[in-house]
């Protein structure tokens, strides 16, 4: 899943960066107003994490602006501002949560994934598609009775598949909501990924649990054949 | 006596019924007075009259009253007692009424009256006037035989008495009349006092309302002074003025420790977030070496704001404690900066210290340690890449002028007013991963002021610039 992180503390965005990118998250990370706003505006978030108290443009501001063009990223606020008035403001604006700081990482994460669960219309934090369960809550994929490992990437990978299980997924979308801004560019790189994926959950002698559709995308098989 | 309101009650009845004592005092002794002279003219009067109408043969007495001279001797007859004297001591006649009783016989000297008191033989107090008088001979009263030879007239003494116990009922009836109408405007005044000064005393009562119906978590309640009258009004006034100064105090405070709580909040997350990250998953020895030095990194910052936090705190709660000893400025400046050089030179700054190596003052050395170096510190995160910091000083009149000046400020006018504000910075975000709070300008201001000195900030053509006064001293050659 792809999620912007908006927050000017340092030492926070560096930790909560690096935290959100082991639970598979696709993560940019700015800590100015301006920059915050252009990187909302021109990428399709699943959530955006937003503190409000920023340099030269202030959270609210960003929130309001971006909910008035019609995004739709889940936004989650957290700041250290706690009274009753500025959690209304706050959700007011247009956020979906609200989360006051200091706060531990694992609630963050926990409240992240459930913004994900809800832009991808879920309740419930396991996937089981087919032979697949797939705890979101803990990133823990089995394949049947096996336990898989899968690193952070072919997660993130396997998630977005599942969370839109029967749906055509295109190369483009799999760019836009796996891959942060600085990864590498090249054309193939998700069919590498996918590649990588299969390998590890497929059967042998059974079709492919990931389909290729030739020319547009994939698709996670939600009936095995 | 505490209570106001006894204390006026007593002193405006008790002088009102000393005065009503004194006036009633002096009225019934002017009253009996005036009756007693009444009544000795009159006694005075008739006994002349009769003197007048007096005339003697020897040992008989005769009087020629004309009766409409003396309508009073005659409508009061019944009360009145006469008798005559010869000068040899022998009765020449005496009224009826006094049968075989007798008068006092005295006189006044010069043919004048002399009126006195005394008690009638039955026991009624009397007033009597005598008068020795000469009468005329009349042969024809004394029958043709001569009473004296040579003389023509003898005199003959008359005591004319009345009874007084009229007179002393009537003046006791005045008494009474007069203790009973004092009485009644006594109780009269009373009551009117009591009545006026509860309600002079009443606004007194509403003020002890009003403040009792303020509580010390909301002190916005001002007492309405426009009702008051102009005596309450300077105290309504100036309490209202302690409100507005204590609700300012408390609003300070509030906000104070809210911004305490608030700006501890970021970094707590940080030390939170990056301790639960680094405790989420197995790692190797680097990674959490690097978490805890970020960890660490916080918690520096952390103890930067609170030691800041407490230093104000300890200026505000008791007077300062500086140990005053000579020191060179530009020397202390020096070693100031040295704490913001790596940071000033990852930016490229150029500073500039021009304070003349003999310019010396007496101050507190860890006090002004702590104003230079959070100046050097602002000037050297706030200003941009390739800026100047600058710091001068010259003496003049007994006072230091020290300025630090930095490059690169984007600060309004509105904005440089608020520097030394508590909490306070222009951007309330951070950029650094140091702690900026907006305490350090605070610091600097309150300890140079505790120091006796002066502090003003300006920003003008892009550069912002910190004046210090310091009051100066001039050094021996005992300085470093």
């Amino acid at each position: 899943m792809r999620l912007l992180l908006v927050e000017d503390y340092p030492p926070l965005q560096k930790s909560v960066v690096k935290g959100l990118r082991e639970a598979g998250f696709a993560v940019d990370v700015t800590g100015d107003g301006p920059e915050a706003l252009w990187y909302a505006q021109t990428n399709p978030y699943d959530v955006i994490v937003l503190d409000l108290m920023l340099p030269r443009l202030d959270g609210l501001s960003i929130l309001r602006r971006l909910r008035a063009e019609g995004r739709e990223s889940h936004v989650l606020i957290i700041t250290a501002k706690d009274a009753v008035a500025d959690r209304v403001a706050g959700l007011n604006a247009g956020a979906d949560d609200y989360l006051v700081k200091p706060f531990e990482f694992e609630e963050l994460l926990a409240r992240v994934q459930a913004l994900v669960r809800r832009t991808y219309r879920r309740k419930n934090p396991l996937l089981e598609i087919g032979p697949l369960r797939i705890d979101t809550a803990t990133q823990r994929v089995q394949c049947g009775a096996d336990e898989i490992r899968l690193t952070a990437r072919e997660y993130a990978l396997l998630e977005y598949l599942a969370m839109r299980a029967g749906e055509l997924v295109t190369r483009r979308d799999i760019w836009e909501h796996v891959y942060d801004f600085h990864s590498e560019a090249t054309s193939n790189v998700v069919d590498v990924y996918v590649g990588h994926l299969r390998r590890k959950i497929d059967r042998e002698g059974e079709p492919s649990l990931i389909e290729a559709v030739r020319g547009r995308g994939y698709v996670l098989r939600k009936d095995p054949a | 006596m505490k209570s106001l309101r006894a204390r006026l009650l007593v002193g405006m009845i008790g002088s009102f019924a000393l005065l009503l004592v004194v006036f009633g005092v002096v009225l019934d002794a002017l009253i009996e007075y005036t009756l007693v002279r009444e009544f000795d003219f009159y006694l005075e009067t008739v006994a002349q009259t009769l003197a007048a109408a007096a005339e003697s043969g020897g040992d008989r007495l005769e009087l020629k009253l004309v009766p409409e001279s003396l309508p009073d001797i005659q409508q009061v007859e019944g009360e009145l007692f006469s008798q005559y004297w010869k000068d040899d001591g022998t009765v020449l006649a005496k009224s009826q009424n006094l049968a075989a009783q007798s008068l006092p016989r005295f006189s006044g000297a010069g043919g004048h009256p002399q009126v006195e008191p005394f008690v009638l033989p039955d026991g009624r107090p009397a007033r009597a006037a005598g008068l020795r008088f000469p009468v005329p001979l009349h042969p024809r009263i004394s029958g043709g035989s001569p009473a004296a030879p040579g003389a023509d007239a003898e005199y003959l003494t008359l005591v004319v008495a009345r009874d007084t116990t009229d007179l002393a009922s009537h003046v006791r009836q005045l008494r009474w009349l007069l203790l009973a109408a004092g009485a009644a405007t006594m109780t009269v005044g009373a009551v009117i006092s009591i009545v006026v000064i509860r309600r002079s005393l009443r606004p007194l009562h509403r003020v002890a309302a009003a403040i009792a119906t303020i509580k010390e978590d909301d002190l916005s309640t001002r007492i309405p002074a426009t009702t008051m009258p102009e005596e309450i009004v300077p105290l309504v006034e100036r309490l209202n003025e302690l409100l507005h100064r204590l609700d300012e105090a408390f609003a300070r405070e509030r906000s104070l420790t809210a911004d305490v709580a608030h700006e501890l909040r970021t970094p707590v997350a940080g030390i939170l977030a990056t301790a639960g990250v680094a405790l989420s998953a197995d790692r190797t020895p680097a990674d959490y070496r690097e978490a805890l030095g970020d960890v660490l990194g916080i918690a520096r910052g952390m103890r930067s704001m609170t030691e800041n936090l407490l230093t104000l705190a300890r200026l505000d709660s008791q007077p300062a404690q500086f140990d005053l000893e000579p020191m060179q400025l530009r020397h202390l400046i020096d070693t100031c900066w040295r704490g913001c050089q790596d940071r000033a030179a990852a930016r490229a700054l150029a500073f500039e210290n021009t304070v003349p190596e003999d310019l010396a003052c007496a101050s507190d050395r860890h006090a002004l340690s702590i104003v230079f170096a959070n100046l050097l510190e602002n000037a050297a995160d706030y200003t941009g890449h390739n800026g100047h910091i600058r710091v001068a000083a010259r003496q003049s009149h007994g006072t230091i002028e020290i300025e630090v000046a930095n490059t690169g400020c984007t600060l309004t006018q509105p904005q440089v007013a608020r520097v030394f504000d508590r909490f306070w910075r222009a951007d309330p975000s951070r950029k650094e991963a140091r702690l900026h709070v907006g305490l350090g300008l605070a610091l600097v201001r309150r300890i140079v002021t505790s120091l006796g000195g002066t502090v003003r900030a300006d920003a003008a053509h892009g550069e912002f610039t910190v004046s210090i006064g310091l009051r100066a001293t001039t050094l021996g050659d005992s300085v470093e």
